[in-house]
């Protein structure tokens, strides 16, 4: 990634374009430039962060340097925001940005969705089984117990979740019950 | 007797003649056509342009090529690995429209 500084306003590229226009002049074939830095064009250089618990600044020139970079911020996970009432006036009532009860049950009411996706295809074997008594195999019924004690499992450890980052940082596969 | 038609016969060296660049420097009264193989970066300039003209530049070479300020792209991309066939006219003080064309392998 490149990026220059045009009129106070940082555009940044995949790569340099192919035709750049400027002071000096239009310049075609320009991805062939070998001193792009004589146009202005510079690396942006993304330092590594946490994509669950820190975020990225604006992108900056930094001079000391001579690359475009960005500053690691991290998220501020007990943030609140005003409650606005139906004139659009502040209540006095904030609410935090990140409801750890609504975050926890998004994780359970994927499992839950994850599993029925898993269990479906073996569904008529209980369909089967309650109009024509027609006996489950034993593997089809373990394997739609593990699906089902994922889910239980999921649910425990979810609900022990203490922290918004502990929350956000949480996954589950069932990779092990799959077919 | 008086000329009342205009020939190609009578145009000059501007108009009928192809010359190798040596330099970067275009003069447009000098030749129709221009021809170039580029060795490396190259900033072209030109000297004697005037409004009207048309002057056609057939360059080789996969290297950055820079126009003078004013210079529009009317349609095409320069290729490196081809001839191409690049189109200047002047219509106005300070304004070039450049067309590319290359060279079908």
């Amino acid at each position: 990634m490149i990026a220059i500084e045009k009129a106070g306003t940082i555009k940044t590229f995949d790569r340099l374009p192919n035709e750049w226009n400027d002071e000096k002049g239009y310049h075609i074939n320009f991805r062939k430039v070998t001193n792009k830095e004589d146009y202005g064009f510079y690396d942006i250089v993304t330092p590594e962060y946490d994509k669950v618990t820190q975020q990225l600044s604006q992108i900056f020139w930094d001079a000391d340097n001579n690359v475009f970079t960005y500053t690691v911020n991290n998220i501020d996970f007990d943030a609140t925001y005003p409650v606005l009432d139906e004139a659009g006036e502040e209540t006095g009532e904030t609410k935090p940005v990140y409801e750890k009860d609504k975050l926890k049950a998004d994780i359970i009411s994927s499992a839950k969705r994850d599993a029925n996706n898993l269990l479906s295809p073996t569904d008529w074997y209980s369909s089967r089984k309650a109009e024509l008594n027609t006996a489950i195999p034993d593997n089809i019924l373990a394997d739609r117990k593990k699906i089902r004690d994922k889910v239980d499992t999921i649910e425990t450890e979810v609900a022990a979740l203490t922290t918004v980052e502990s929350i956000l940082k949480y996954t589950y596969s069932f990779s092990d019950n799959a077919e | 007797m008086a000329l009342t038609k205009i020939t190609s016969k009578v145009l000059g060296d501007e108009f009928t003649t192809s010359s190798a660049l040596s330099g970067t420097a275009i003069d447009w009264t000098a030749s129709q056509v221009f021809t170039k193989t580029l060795s490396g970066a190259t900033t072209f300039t030109y000297t004697n342009d005037a409004i009207g003209m048309v002057k056609d530049l057939v360059l080789t070479g996969d290297y950055t090529i820079t126009w003078p300020t004013g210079t529009k792209i009317i349609s095409g991309t320069y290729d490196g690995s081809v001839a191409n066939l690049i189109q200047v006219t002047k219509t106005a003080t300070g304004q070039y429209w450049l067309s590319i064309s290359k060279e079908a392998v």
